[in-house]
């Protein structure tokens, strides 16, 4: 049997939408998503570059940058080391999968439920973030795929430019710290005017 | 009271009506005024009171430099105490008060201290005040704070909110007046990201005087609102300019409003970081220092022009414009041409040819002259230097004393400022920064000059910024040349002659503190408070440092002036704390768990970051009746505690038992896969930095635990280990804290519990003994065990992957029912691990080694490791050092506190040690504690008093083992 999962990482309790009515705000979703994190064993980083773009076809980016494809995100976190993100079903099952194709060539590490991915997306949402972190958001300084770990709401996050005809960030900050970033999210995209969707749960 | 304000002209909407009140008095303005040009409309010449003197003062400025009109704004949690009229919008409803009057501003009793004078001279406080001692607390402050009154500040909560933004652009341009709407439109057509800030909630500047010009500022505020990417910020005072080109500001989002709208803050706080800065802040007209500058009806010649030109208000009816410099001949034109009175115009230099055209205009003009006094109602007029003069009657005395580019945020940034000799004052020096100044804030005045200074300064940023230099628009025409202005500072005579009004510095305190020996400007303006009031000492600084050096023998420039430092203008505390306060003043960590605790009424309490629960009070329990009684639930039969917040890092690599083995004072590669350890880890000199078990889960596979505290600090003290000092070791790890979520089981009926609960491993002693790691199931989700206690008895933490924590929590609950589980928190977890006598922060405390614990024989007999070496220094091995003990009441019904001293005896000046730790004991029914004492070992059994002078406190203890409960150690493997 498996046991039932409550996807979202969030109180039911908490509202749905918040601050101005009736404007352009910012669309705030939290993301069923299966993260794990690869790092490199000392001297197997094109092995571990290979066997991913393998069985993954994808290529691992470079520092600051993400690269996407097959509905699976590949993001670089730290020299040698990438999160990788693919949909909320293959939560544990791409941990083990990727621990079978990288055996001896990169730790991997689960990271599945010690991360929450949330989105943002709005007219307005870089000048939400502009009330919660220092980095230059600006298309022409942060284009879309671009990736950081920066302070957002003065806790550690991985911050992603999404690009898309509407602005769109995608927020990876540990689960511990997520209904603290989504209250500072909320206050600071008050005068705008927010929606929040949770995880949607398991259909019964 | 008849209104001053003139038919027409001007940037205010005569055709609506705002109504305000100032000193509870009611009066009308119109939108575009501020609450100095509305007063002033409405006649109103008395102000205020002056901070030490309590002399009668008016309005003097038309901006952030004023020194007089300060009020206190609005009512009730919005009161703001010394916000400047001038610098207030008007808003229907505005309810405003002036200050430093008591009884009333017309008749105000403090200004006796005016007649005082002489004993009130600079350096009066540090004179009389520093004997007795005991005389300043309780005579003199208070008296001094009664009578230099400045605002009251709210005595209510702040009902407000305010928040931080955070902008990066390729040019920022701090001032729009013609200089800065031309820099900004030559930077933005180049195709720069520019954003321009402007104070006022007009951008505009010195246009917004010109009528002139008035087509031209629109047009050029129409282009750059055109432009996507330039950015127009108005009520935003850039108040600091930092390295890094990282300017800050505040922008009065609501100020102007009775009360924010919902949902906006009432000011932001703005950070900017550009690559290319141009500050185009204009410039500052300077005061002349004279007998009676100070009486209401003074005003500067740039002032009174603004009220005439941009608010159509007239300042006075009988005018006396007295200058050293051409710009003041604009005012007095414009004075005539409002025409209700005589105006003279009087200035210091003996030719201007200027002076015909203003005679023409029925100007009475006074060449080579001086304003010898000035009371309020008559000026005296004289040739420059002579004895005797004539009485001018006036209501109004316009004073230019020449302009000051405003070169605080250049100086900020680290420019030394240059002296100017034509225009007798400082210009910006070479820039050290990506900066430049342009317009009048380079000291190049007149519109049309100003503008072809911008809109160079722009392509100019434009380019450094890597843009081209593509811009085109038209400039006004340049104005014609001026003359040259004449060294000016002060008319020397009987009475008061300010050089700064807000702090009451005469120019006879300058004199006074160069012959007291404060003789450089720094020390000069300490010595008198010269420019350290709120206007920054904008009108008379350099003033100030004309007659300083006059006194020293030397030239001005010699003497120079204060250093500039931020803030240009006062900053309220709550916007630079922005959205940072109250529950949002620190990050706040939850555990998977947290949503569970508080729908069963757990009493949760901030430990460090996170928020745990204390204890789970049922209805009726008060005091320590919760914790007793999960205490006891675990220590009878079985509990369970969310122990969640330890650090976990996942260590993975052919080399990660070696990395463990040099971190931990014990050894790690020895470990069997299924197994975990206690492990102890030192600081690079030999103190204890953090304990907590680590599990061997495949031959390079680990999994350490830290204290809650650490976890942040054991991930960088192992990067720094990796990264510089190992890096030969294959090794890699990450923080695993929020992945899994972890219950402790604890109580003799924890096994009974989980053989319930866990499928899929056999938890039999034998099977899975003390200190076994092992994979299952519980509820279905695949869970790690751990047999480790805390509590002292049988029990298993349970790591689960943090999204199912709740399910597998709630499965253990409903698998313990049988056997009376109940949930725990950190008091009871607190009060058993005392009785266990486990080290944890108080006595892991960044002072204590590991024998000093009690755990000097973990450390391994060979192999290197972090710590060994300064560990054996003299002072740390020396085995007199306090030694952790146990400590129980004598009396059982004495309570012990953590801080207390052990002593021989009360009274004792002899401290042997401190309590660290103490708690009620449920097995000993009794205060008990830890305690570090030395020489503690030989001291086991005797008894010796834990004193508290602070609470006047001594309790007789008995020293015995730490571990108050099973020394032996047998429960947890039972």
């Amino acid at each position: 049997m498996s046991a039932p999962d409550r996807r979202s990482r969030f109180p039911a309790s908490r509202p749905l939408s918040g601050g101005r009515s009736g404007g352009d705000g910012l669309a705030i979703t939290e993301q069923h998503a299966a993260l794990v994190q690869i790092t490199a064993r000392k001297g197997r980083h094109n092995d571990v570059t290979a066997t991913i773009g393998r069985v993954l076809a994808l290529d691992l980016p470079p520092p600051g940058r993400t690269t996407s494809g097959s509905g699976r995100t590949a993001v670089w976190i730290q020299p040698g080391s990438w999160l990788i993100r693919a949909p909320g079903d293959q939560k544990g099952q791409l941990a083990s999968n990727l621990r079978q194709s990288l055996d001896g060539m990169a730790a991997v590490v689960d990271q599945s439920h010690g991360r929450s991915v949330i989105e943002l997306s709005g007219k307005h949402a870089e000048a939400v973030l502009a009330r919660l972190c220092r980095l230059d958001l600006h298309e022409r300084a942060f284009a879309a795929g671009s990736s950081a770990s920066t302070l957002v709401g003065h806790v550690s996050c991985q911050l992603i430019s999404l690009g898309g005809p509407v602005p769109s960030f995608g927020l990876i900050v540990g689960s511990t710290l997520a209904e603290w970033l989504l209250d500072e999210l909320q206050a600071a995209a008050a005068s705008y005017g927010w929606t929040f969707q949770p995880a949607p749960d398991v259909a019964a | 009271m008849t209104s001053k304000r003139l038919p027409s002209g001007g940037l205010v909407d005569r055709r609506t009506t705002i109504r305000f009140t100032f000193d509870g008095r009611s009066f009308v303005g119109h939108p575009g005024d501020t609450l100095a040009s509305a007063l002033l409309a409405n006649g109103v010449r008395l102000v205020g009171r002056s901070f030490k003197y309590h002399r009668p003062r008016g309005i003097m400025t038309a901006g952030p430099e004023e020194p007089n009109a300060l009020v206190e704004l609005r009512e009730g949690a919005r009161r703001e105490p010394n916000t400047k009229a001038t610098e207030i919008e008007l808003h229907d409803g505005l309810v405003s008060a002036s200050q430093n009057r008591w009884p009333s501003l017309a008749f105000d009793l403090m200004s006796i201290n005016s007649l005082a004078g002489s004993a009130l001279s600079a350096g009066f406080y540090y004179k009389t005040f520093m004997w007795p001692r005991s005389f300043w607390e309780k005579l003199y402050e208070p008296l001094i704070r009664r009578a230099a009154g400045l605002g009251r500040a709210a005595s209510q909560p702040d009902p407000d909110h305010y928040e931080a933004m955070h902008a990066h652009c390729d040019v920022l341009v701090v001032g729009s007046g013609a200089a800065g709407l031309a820099a900004a439109r030559a930077a933005g057509e180049a195709g720069a990201r520019v954003i321009l800030c402007e104070r006022d909630f007009a951008p505009g500047g010195g246009l917004l005087l010109s009528p002139a010009d008035a087509a031209w500022r629109r047009e050029m505020l129409a282009a750059l609102d055109a432009m996507p990417d330039v950015q127009i910020l108005t009520r935003t005072n850039v108040f600091g300019y930092y390295d890094h080109n990282l300017l800050g500001a505040v922008e009065r989002v609501a100020d102007h409003k009775a009360a924010p709208d919902a949902h906006e803050v009432r000011q932001r706080y703005r950070t900017f970081r550009a690559r290319q800065v141009i500050l185009a802040t204009g410039a500052s007209e300077r005061l002349i220092a004279f007998p009676g500058n100070d009486r209401p009806g003074v005003m500067m010649a740039g002032a009174a022009l603004t009220y005439l030109r941009r608010f159509g208000v007239a300042p006075g009816r009988d005018a006396v414009v007295f200058t050293n410099n051409d710009s003041a001949y604009e005012t007095a034109l414009a004075l005539a041409e409002a025409g209700s009175g005589k105006v003279t115009l009087v200035d210091v230099r003996s030719q201007n040819a200027l002076a015909g055209e203003v005679s023409a205009r029925g100007i009475d003009v006074r060449l080579g002259s001086e304003v010898a006094s000035f009371d309020g109602k008559t000026a005296v007029l004289r040739r420059r230097g002579g004895m005797s003069g004539d009485r001018v009657v006036a209501d109004l005395v316009c004073l230019s004393g020449g302009w000051n580019p405003n070169v605080q945020l250049a100086s900020q940034s680290g420019a030394r400022p240059r002296w100017d000799y034509a225009l007798t004052s400082h210009v910006p020096g070479e820039p050290v920064q990506a900066e430049q100044s342009a317009g009048a804030a380079s000291g190049i005045f007149g519109i049309g000059a100003a503008a072809q200074d911008g809109a160079t300064a722009g392509r100019r940023a434009a380019a450094a910024a890597g843009f081209g230099t593509a811009s085109d628009f038209v400039l006004p025409e340049l104005g014609r040349t001026e003359q040259p202005i004449a060294a000016f500072w002060e008319v020397k005579g009987a009475g008061k002659s300010f050089v700064d009004l807000q702090h009451d510095v005469t120019a006879a305190d300058i004199r006074l503190a160069h012959r007291e020996g404060f003789s450089h400007v720094e020390h000069a303006k300490r010595y008198t408070t010269h420019g350290m009031a709120t206007d920054q000492g904008k009108l008379g600084s350099l003033v100030g440092s004309a007659i300083l050096a006059e006194a020293r023998g030397e030239p001005v420039e010699a003497v120079g002036v204060p250093t500039h430092r931020p803030y240009t203008m006062p900053v309220a505390f709550g916007a630079l704390a922005g959205h940072a306060s109250g529950a949002h003043f620190q990050p706040v960590r939850r555990t998977a768990l947290h949503d569970w605790h508080l729908r069963h009424g757990a009493a949760m309490q901030p430990t460090g970051a996170w928020l745990r629960p204390f204890f789970y009070p049922k209805p009726g329990e008060t005091g320590w009746d919760p914790i007793f009684r999960e205490a006891r639930a675990v220590r009878s039969s079985v509990g369970i505690c969310d122990v969640s917040t330890l650090g976990k890092i996942d260590v993975q690599g052919p080399d990660a038992a070696t990395f463990l083995d040099r971190l931990y004072i014990n050894t790690f590669s020895t470990l069997a896969v299924g197994k975990c350890r206690y492990g102890v880890m030192l600081r690079e000199d030999g103190i204890v930095f953090d304990d907590g078990t680590t599990s061997r889960l495949a031959e390079d596979h680990f999994l350490v635990t830290t204290t809650t505290g650490n976890a942040a600090p054991m991930l960088e003290h192992m990067e720094f280990h990796a990264q510089t000092v190992w890096p030969e070791l294959d090794v890699q790890f990450c923080s695993v804290t929020d992945q899994w979520a972890q219950i402790a089981v604890a109580g003799p009926k924890s096994r009974e519990t989980l053989a319930v609960a866990v499928e899929g491993l056999d938890l039999a002693n034998d099977a899975f003994p003390f200190m076994g790691v092992g994979e299952g199931r519980i509820a279905g989700v695949p869970v790690r065990l751990f047999r480790i206690s805390f509590s002292g008895e049988l029990a298993y933490e349970i790591a689960v992957p943090s999204g199912q924590a709740e399910t597998v929590w709630e499965a253990i609950l409903a698998a313990g029912k049988p056997f009376g589980i109940v949930p725990y928190g950190l008091e009871a977890m607190s009060l058993m691990r005392v009785e266990k006598g486990h080290a944890a922060g108080p006595e892991l405390n960044g002072q204590t080694t590991a024998a000093d614990l009690g755990m000097g024989r973990m450390m391994k007999k060979s192999g290197d490791v972090i710590g060994r070496v300064l560990a054996g220094r003299r002072g740390l091995a020396d085995p007199g050092r306090p030694r952790l003990v146990g400590i129980r009441s004598v009396d059982a019904s004495k309570r012990l506190r953590g801080g207390a001293h052990i002593v021989r005896e009360p009274g004792s000046g002899t401290s042997m040690g401190w309590v660290s730790s103490t708690t009620q004991s449920i097995e000993h029914n009794c205060w008990i504690g830890l305690a570090l004492l030395e020489n503690g070992e030989t001291l086991k059994g005797q008894r010796l008093f834990a004193v508290s002078p602070l609470h006047d406190e001594s309790v007789e203890v008995t020293i015995t083992s730490p571990h108050h409960v099973d020394p032996e150690n047998a429960r947890v493997r039972a």
